[in-house]
């Protein structure tokens, strides 16, 4: 009799468990069909051409990573991006170092007729002889110069690029599943960071970088133009622009996407209360098809948010470190010229490695500004639920 | 911006040359000055003929406007619109009352903001089994009731047609 009670209690828990157990998967395969339809019926397109354009088979392609991240089995080979970054700093070495060796060799020249000067030249023939030595040198570097200006430009382009496609699809999603004071909160923050900040950038901050350059070399060429002075006026300013604007826009940001959440937070309980009552049963929080909705976009949008950062690395990587190795190599070659020739050519150097080195903090401030946009937008919408 | 680089470039490799060619003597300090004089005018000519009162900051934020994506928002109300019918059908079920959605008429407030509010609701009971024992003018009453206090409405927004 008691085995007999004991094997009905043991049954009445296994029904009971297997009940409250099935809503979790129901809810799971419903949020999934839920989450595939909305897929369905929202516009990726512009984004989809945009990620396998950057990517070009440095990774899995856009459908894949969306899916990934969306059933949260999205993992990053950390190795594989680790030696990828390995081999395009070893690439720009052995590409840049034949540059740089013939720049050291002009110097060496330089130093061997500075060096001579007082036995065999004259005054005024050494002079033009190194003159030319340091415009050979100039006109070595311009060339790699003018590469990694154009280059910072077209990133600063694809990252406006990407923000235009990447916001509308995000504001959209935010909307979607009730945000929509914050979403018209950061139409405009984005109109600000694409149309402003970029233009500040591009406009403003890389013609007087290019004028700081422009103006080191000719401070090296002759003792009689003086101009290190302007450069470094030149040099404040862009350091001003910079932190003004990020500062600026980073403030803007934060205040505006916190209040707005917290507004867009409270009307979507409120509504929720008044449209049903909803409290969530044991087993299954999403019980109705306008909770599905609100959790598929918001998952959706989480989603696209992750893969704009993962296109958004991928945009800024290559560059960034080409123009790390390119400033680095630049000091170097300052420092093996320094002992060999002239102050004149190291400091050359130096000026076009400090010039590289502000491009490359203009063009990471505009990707930061960017990721930060994005972080913002995922994280205060995601407080409505 | 280009030209204006360019000129300055062309001007101090002018003078760094005439610098290189000038005899040494009282005359070649002066001539150098000059010079440099002339190198400082070219450099600060654009602030010259730079217009200030033209300039404003809503020049910096020419930027095209971007519209979100109708379509979806539209998917998606019609799924919450579809939920509020369930929900509209389950609470008739409560009552006794049973009726396809086909048969409800929602209407919101027409704004695309994701969260369709819903302003008036119109129900066809032509169709609708009813199986409740009370009085015909109760079942209206009731549903009425029952409609207007979930969806937060004011009486006369709820119209029931027999």
């Amino acid at each position: 009799m008691k085995k007999k009670i004991l094997i009905l209690i043991t049954l009445f828990m296994v029904i009971v468990l297997g009940v409250t157990t099935i809503p979790e998967k129901v809810s799971a395969d419903e949020l999934s069909d839920n989450i595939q339809s909305e897929l369905d019926n929202l516009d990726l397109e512009e984004l989809q051409d945009f990620y396998d354009g950057i990517m070009n088979g440095k990774d899995k392609d856009f459908n894949t990573v969306l899916g990934n991240i969306l059933s949260g089995e999205y993992y990053s080979d950390y190795g594989s991006v680790a030696d990828y970054i390995i081999k395009i700093i070893f690439d720009d070495i052995f590409k840049m170092l034949p540059m740089f060796l013939s720049v050291i060799a002009t110097a060496l020249l330089c130093g061997i007729v500075q060096s001579v000067k007082s036995t065999f030249l004259s005054e005024g023939v050494s002079e033009i002889i190194f003159f030319v030595c340091v415009l050979s040198i100039v006109l070595i570097l311009s060339a790699e110069m003018l590469s990694i200006w154009n280059t910072a430009k077209n990133i600063i382009e694809n990252i406006s690029i990407l923000n235009e496609i990447m916001s509308p699809i995000i504001l959209t999603l935010m909307v979607a599943s009730g945000g929509k004071v914050s979403a018209s909160v950061y139409k405009p923050t984005v109109t600000f960071l694409t149309g402003g900040i970029i233009n500040i950038i591009v406009y403003a901050v890389f013609p007087l970088i290019g004028l700081m350059i422009v103006f080191s070399v000719i401070n090296c060429f002759s003792g009689s133009v003086k101009l290190s002075k302007f450069s470094e006026f030149i040099t404040g300013t862009v350091k001003w622009i910079i932190g003004i604007s990020f500062t600026v826009y980073g403030l803007f940001l934060s205040v505006q996407g916190i209040s707005s959440a917290t507004f867009d937070g409270i009307s979507i309980k409120a509504a929720k209360y008044a449209i049903s009552n909803s409290i969530p049963i044991i087993g299954g929080y999403l019980k109705d098809g306008f909770d599905l909705m609100v959790a598929g976009s918001v998952l959706i949008k989480n989603a696209v948010g992750v893969v704009g950062v993962i296109a958004l690395f991928y945009v800024i990587l290559s560059p960034v470190i080409h123009m790390a190795v390119v400033s680095l190599l630049l000091k170097l070659t300052a420092a093996f010229s320094e002992p060999l020739s002239d102050s004149n050519v190291s400091n050359l150097c130096m000026g076009f490695s400090k010039g590289v080195t502000y491009i490359t903090v203009a063009m990471l401030a505009v990707g930061f500004m960017l990721f930060i946009t994005i972080l913002l937008m995922i994280f205060s919408a995601n407080a409505f639920i | 911006m280009k030209g204006w680089v360019l000129s300055v470039i062309a001007t101090v490799l002018i003078v760094a040359l005439l610098s290189l060619i000038l005899p040494s003597g009282r005359t070649s300090k002066v001539i150098k000055s000059v010079l440099n004089i002339i190198v400082i005018l070219v450099i600060i000519q654009p602030l010259l003929v730079l217009d200030v009162n033209n300039f404003t900051v809503n020049n910096l934020f020419d930027s095209e406007d971007f519209s979100y994506q109708y379509d979806y928002l539209e998917y998606v109300e019609n799924v919450k619109l579809d939920s509020y019918g369930e929900e509209i059908v389950n609470i008739l079920s409560d009552l006794g009352i049973k009726i396809e959605k086909s048969e409800l008429y929602i209407i919101t407030d027409g704004e695309a903001d994701g969260f369709p509010t819903v302003k008036k609701i119109v129900i066809n009971l032509e169709n609708a089994v009813i199986n409740t024992d009370t009085e015909h003018i109760d079942i209206i009453e009731a549903i009425t009731d029952k409609l207007t206090k979930h969806f937060g409405l004011d009486p006369g927004a709820v119209e029931i047609h027999e």
